[in-house]
C-alpha cells in the first residue's frame, strides 16, 4: 500500500517502486539482475510469483532508492501479479526483439498498467536481447511507432522506448536511471509546488509528498 | 418504516493518497444505520453533485490545503478514481487511526486499511463521537494514534459483569468500564439501558451475527486480558461456547474473516513428534508379497510419511505413490500396465512431433505452449548435474514429457511451475515414459495450482489464512495489520510445493512425504504454517510489512530445516486434531470430520482431558480467576444462546417489549423507551444471575 518501512534504517531521499512486466522469457529477471548486480545469469529459473530487488542511485546529489519488482510473465499469473502494480511509481514493460508476439503483447500490458496503477505512473518500454540482431523480429522504427501510438491513445506516462541487452549490458543502467530521474524530478517539482502553497509545513519532509501533476 | 437512518454526514472529507502518485479526492463521510447494521460510508462528492471538482493536494504529514488554481504545469482533466468508495460494516471495523487531530484511517478486521481521510470541514472528533454510540474504543498502549474498536455490547457486558462483581479485579469497577471509553463525551450513551437495548435490537435484526459478534468480542476481551492461560485452563465454559458457536450454522458465512473461538489458548498443547529414518529396501520388502502385491498400503504409507524413502528405493516406490503402479497388482500385471502405458506415451509423443510447421502456423495455442516449454526447460535446474551442460539429453526429455503432457491434457497445457514439478521426477525415475506417467499422477494431485483463474491457488491462500488464524491468532492479526493477510508471500511455496525453497535431496524427501496423503489432506499447508511459525519472531520483531515479509520469505529459500519443519507441521496437525472448538472451515481443509454440536463436544472434551492426563504436561494454574472466568464464559454464552433461541423462533423478547410499550403508551416518549429498556435490562439481569447460579 504505502512505502515500505525501512528496518535497516537506510537513508534515502526518494524511494520508488518499479514493476517490471512483460511476456514470459523476454528477459525481465536478467534485466533486473544485470541492473542490480551487474552480472548476467544465463539460466536463471523462471520467476514464480514475484521477487524484488533494491538498488540505490545517486541522482543530482539525491539518494534515490529503487525497489524493483520482478514478476512472473505468464498470463495465468496476472491475477496475482496485478496486486503488485497498485502502488507502483514506475513500470518497465519488457519485450523480446527476437519474438514478435512479445512485442504485440505490449498493448495488453499497457492496458493492464492502465487498469491497475495510478494514471500518472511512469512507463518505459524496453526491447531486450538487442544483441541477437540476426534473430530480430521487431525493428526499432516499428517500436517507436508503437510508442507514438501509445501516446496518441492517451497513454500518459510512457516515457520512452529503448532497446537493451541484459547479456551485453547495453542500456540497462540507462533505463533505470532515466526512470529514476524522471520520477525524482516530478516528485521534486510537486514538492516545490506544495511548499509554495502550504498553509503550514509538515513535521518531516519525506518523499511522501504528493504529486499533483498529471499527464495528459 | 424507515429502514435506513442517516446519523452522521460530513462533507469535504478528502482522501489522503497512499502513495505520492495519488490525487486527493473529496467526498462525504457518513454513518448510516441500516437494517442489517451500522455502516460507515465514504463516497465521492460528485457522485451526487458533479459541481464539486475541487482537488486537494495533501501531504501525508498532515498538511492540508485546498488547491483551487492549479499551476501551469498541472492539468486536471477528469477526476481520477484511484480511490474506491468506502463502505464498512461497523462490525468489520477493527481500529482507526487519528493523526494530528484531523486525519482518519479506518482499518477493518480483515486487514483492509482504507485511505486516510482528512476533514477539510467539520472535525474528526464529531465522527468519533457518533461512532462511540455504537462501539467502545480503546486507545492503543503502543501507538498513541491507534484506537482499537470494540463492540459497544462488549463494553456493556464488561460493565454489567463488573457491576455484578464477578471478576472485579480484572474488569475494574462498575462505571469505570475497565479502560473502555464506552461513552465518550455523550454520557447518556454509557447507560446500561441503551446498551442492552442496542444489543437486543441488533439481535432482533440479525441474531446470528449479533450474538456471534458479541460473543467473539467477549472472547477477545477475555483472551487478551492479562490473565494467561485463563481459557486454556477452563473446560466447561469453553465447551459451552463451542457448542453455541457450532449451533450457529452458517455463521462463518455471515462474517467472513471473523472467527470466534480461534484465539490463543483454544488449542491444546502442541505435542512432540518424532520422525524415523528413511524406509530401506529391506523394510519395503516386508510389505510386498511373493507376487509383488502390496496388500497393506496404510501402514506402508504411514511409514513412508514418517521417514521418507531411502534414495535407492525411490525409483520403485514413487511409481506407487504417483499412481503409475497399482499397489495391489502382481509383478506381471504391473509389467503389462507399464508396457501399455509406455505405448500410449509414445503415441501421444508422436502426435506433437508430427505437427508440421505449416500446421503450427494455424495452431497458435500449440505454438505458444511449445515456445514456453522450450524457454522453461532451458532454465530448469540447469545447475543440477543431471541437467547441466549444453545438449543435455535430460533437458530434451524434460521438454518431450512436457510437450506430451500438452497432448495428454491440452486444456491445461503447460503452465510455468510444471517444469519444476517434473524435473525431480525425471531425475529419480530416469525413464521418460515412467517419468511422464508419474508426472501425470503428480499433476492429478496439484492441477488446481494451475487453474486459469488461479482459483486453486487463491483457495489455498485462503485456507492458509484460516489455519493460521486458528493456530496463531497473534501472527494472523499481525499479518492483517501489515496488509499481509493475503499470504501472497506463500505463493511460490505452494505453487511448486516448496521446490524452490529446498535443495534437491530435501525436495525429494518432502514430496514423497506429501504424496502419502498423511496425516491429512493439505498437509503442505501445515508445512507452510510451520514455516511461518518458525519465521514469526523475525517477522514480528522486525516489524516487517508485506514487502519485507515477501523479501524475507524469498530469502530463506534453501535455508530451511526440512526435518524440523515436518515435525512441527505434524505437531500442528495433532494439536488441531486433538482440540475441541476447531472451526469447521479448518476441519474441512484438514479432512477432519465436522464437529457435531451436542455429543461431539462431550467426547472431544473427554479426549482432550485424557490426552492431557496422558501427556502429564498439565500446568496447574488454579488461580481464583479461573473459576470466575469459567463462570463468565458460561454466563455469556448461555445468555446469548438463549437470546438467539428466543429470537430464532417466536420473537419473545419483541413480544414482551411490545407489551411493555403498549402499557406505557400514554407516557412521554423518551420515558417510555427508557422504561422499556429498563424492563428488558431487568430481564437480562435476571437471566444472567440465573445462569450464573
Amino acid at each position: 500500500m504505502s512505502f515500505p518501512s525501512e528496518p535497516d534504517g537506510d537513508n534515502f531521499d526518494f524511494l520508488f517502486k518499479i514493476v517490471v512486466i512483460g511476456d514470459c522469457g523476454v528477459g525481465k529477471t536478467c534485466v533486473v539482475q544485470r541492473f542490480k548486480c551487474g552480472n548476467y545469469v544465463e539460466r536463471h529459473g523462471n520467476t514464480i510469483g514475484v521477487d524484488f530487488s533494491m538498488k540505490t542511485l545517486v541522482i543530482d546529489g539525491k539518494k534515490v532508492k529503487l525497489q524493483i519488482w520482478d514478476t512472473a510473465g505468464q498470463e495465468r499469473f496476472r491475477t496475482i501479479t496485478q496486486s503488485y502494480y497498485r502502488s507502483a511509481n514506475g513500470v518497465v514493460i519488457v519485450y523480446d526483439i527476437t519474438k514478435r508476439s512479445s512485442f504485440i503483447s505490449i498493448n495488453r500490458w499497457l492496458d493492464e498498467v492502465r487498469k491497475y496503477t495510478h494514471t500518472h505512473v511512469s512507463i518505459i518500454l524496453i526491447g531486450n536481447k538487442c544483441d541477437l540482431a540476426t534473430l530480430r523480429e521487431v525493428d526499432m522504427e516499428e517500436a517507436e511507432r508503437t510508442f507514438a501510438e501509445a501516446e496518441e491513445r492517451g497513454f500518459g506516462g510512457v516515457e520512452g522506448i529503448l532497446e537493451v541487452s541484459a547479456k551485453e549490458n547495453t542500456n540497462v543502467e540507462e533505463v533505470f536511471l532515466h526512470l529514476a530521474t524522471q520520477l525524482k524530478n516530478s516528485h521534486e517539482a510537486s514538492k516545490e509546488l506544495i511548499r509554495s502553497d502550504l498553509l503550514k509545513l509538515g513535521k518531516t519532509e519525506t518523499m511522501n509528498t504528493h504529486r499533483c501533476t498529471c499527464i495528459k | 418504516m424507515d429502514e435506513e437512518l442517516l446519523v452522521y454526514e460530513q462533507d469535504e472529507v478528502h482522501t489522503i493518497p497512499t502513495s505520492q502518485d495519488d490525487l486527493s479526492v473529496s467526498g462525504k463521510l457518513r454513518i448510516i444505520e441500516k437494517r442489517h447494521g451500522v455502516v460507515i460510508e465514504w463516497r465521492y462528492s460528485d457522485d451526487e453533485t458533479s459541481t464539486d471538482n475541487e482537488w486537494a493536494v495533501i501531504n501525508t504529514a498532515a498538511v492540508t490545503f485546498t488547491h483551487h488554481n492549479v499551476s501551469d504545469s498541472v492539468e486536471i482533466s477528469s477526476p481520477r478514481r484511484t480511490v474506491r468508495p468506502i463502505s464498512i460494516e461497523l462490525v468489520d471495523l477493527r481500529s482507526y487511526k487519528i493523526c494530528d487531530n484531523h486525519s482518519l484511517v479506518l482499518i477493518q478486521r480483515d486487514g483492509t486499511t482504507h485511505p486516510a481521510l482528512a476533514f477539510h470541514s467539520g472535525s474528526v472528533h464529531c465522527f468519533v463521537e457518533v461512532l462511540l454510540r455504537y462501539v467502545a474504543v480503546k486507545k492503543s498502549e503502543k501507538d498513541g494514534d491507534l484506537y482499537l474498536v470494540s463492540d459497544k455490547r462488549q463494553a456493556a457486558q464488561d460493565q454489567e459483569l463488573a457491576a455484578m462483581n464477578l471478576v472485579p479485579s480484572r474488569y475494574g469497577m462498575a462505571g469505570d468500564g475497565g479502560g473502555w471509553s464506552g461513552g465518550g463525551p455523550s454520557g447518556q450513551w454509557t447507560s446500561t439501558h441503551q446498551r442492552v437495548m442496542g444489543f437486543i435490537n441488533n439481535l432482533k435484526r440479525d441474531p446470528y451475527t449479533t450474538a456471534a459478534g458479541a460473543l467473539s468480542k467477549f472472547y477477545d476481551t477475555v483472551l487478551y486480558s492479562d490473565v494467561e492461560g485463563y481459557v486454556r485452563e477452563n473446560d466447561g465454559g469453553e465447551d459451552e461456547v463451542a457448542e453455541l458457536f457450532h449451533s450457529l450454522n452458517g455463521f462463518e458465512d455471515l462474517e467472513p474473516g471473523y472467527e470466534l473461538l480461534t484465539k490463543k489458548g483454544t488449542l491444546n498443547e502442541r505435542p512432540k513428534v518424532e520422525r524415523l529414518s528413511p524406509l530401506t529396501h529391506d523394510d519395503f520388502q516386508q510389505y510386498v508379497d511373493d507376487d509383488g502385491r502390496i496388500h497393506d498400503v496404510t501402514p506402508l504409507r504411514d511409514r513412508i510419511f514418517r521417514g521418507g524413502l531411502h534414495p535407492n528405493l525411490r525409483r520403485e516406490v514413487w511409481c506407487f505413490l504417483l499412481n503409475h503402479n497399482e499397489w495391489n497388482a502382481t509383478h506381471i500385471q504391473r509389467e503389462e500396465r507399464r508396457r501399455s502405458r509406455e505405448d500410449l506415451y509414445y503415441t501421444m509423443k508422436q502426435q506433437w512431433r508430427t505437427v508440421t510447421p505449416d500446421q503450427e502456423s494455424r495452431f497458435s495455442g500449440f505454438k505458444e505452449r511449445r515456445s514456453l516449454i522450450e524457454k522453461d526447460v532451458n532454465r530448469t535446474d540447469r545447475n543440477h548435474p543431471f541437467y547441466e551442460g549444453e545438449h543435455n539429453l535430460n533437458v530434451t526429455a524434460l521438454h518431450d514429457i512436457l510437450m506430451t503432457y500438452v497432448m495428454y491434457n491440452f486444456d491445461l497445457g503447460y503452465v510455468q511451475g510444471m517444469s519444476d514439478l517434473l524435473a525431480p521426477i525425471l531425475y529419480v525415475t530416469q525413464n521418460e515414459p515412467i517419468a511422464f506417467w508419474c508426472f501425470v499422477g503428480y499433476m492429478d494431485m496439484v492441477y488446481r495450482n494451475f487453474d486459469m483463474d488461479q482459483s486453486g491457488m487463491k483457495q489455498q491462500l485462503k485456507d492458509m489464512q484460516q489455519v493460521v488464524r486458528l493456530v496463531d491468532p497473534e501472527l494472523m492479526s499481525y499479518l492483517e495489520i501489515r496488509d499481509s493477510a493475503n499470504f501472497y508471500f506463500c505463493f511460490r511455496w505452494l505453487l511448486v510445493r516448496f521446490k524452490r525453497e529446498l535443495n534437491y535431496a530435501n525436495t525429494l524427501r518432502l514430496w514423497e512425504v506429501l504424496w502419502t496423503g498423511r496425516p491429512c489432506p493439505n498437509f503442505h499447508l501445515l508445512l507452510a504454517v510451520a514455516l511461518l511459525d518458525t519465521e514469526k519472531n523475525t517477522i514480528m520483531e522486525n516489524k516487517f510489512g508485506f514487502t519485507e515479509i515477501l523479501k524475507h520469505i524469498n530469502d530463506i529459500s534453501l535455508r530451511i530445516d526440512l526435518d524440523a519443519t515436518l515435525r512441527k507441521a505434524e505437531a500442528i496437525y495433532k494439536q488441531i486434531a486433538s482440540s475441541p472448538n476447531v472451526p469447521d472451515g479448518v476441519r474441512t481443509v484438514l479432512g477432519l470430520p465436522p464437529q457435531e454440536p451436542q455429543q461431539q463436544h462431550k467426547s472431544n472434551k473427554d479426549e482432550d482431558a485424557s490426552e492431557r492426563r496422558g501427556s502429564g504436561s498439565d500446568e496447574d494454574v488454579g488461580s481464583v480467576n479461573v473459576t470466575e472466568g469459567l463462570g463468565l464464559v458460561g454466563v455469556v454464552s448461555s445468555m446469548i444462546g438463549s437470546a438467539v433461541r428466543h429470537l430464532g423462533g417466536e420473537d419473545m423478547m419483541q413480544a414482551s417489549l411490545e407489551a411493555v410499550s403498549g402499557q406505557q403508551q400514554e407516557e412521554g416518549t423518551s420515558h417510555q423507551r427508557r422504561d422499556a429498556e429498563a424492563e428488558t435490562e431487568k430481564r437480562f439481569e435476571t437471566a444472567l444471575s440465573h445462569q450464573f447460579v
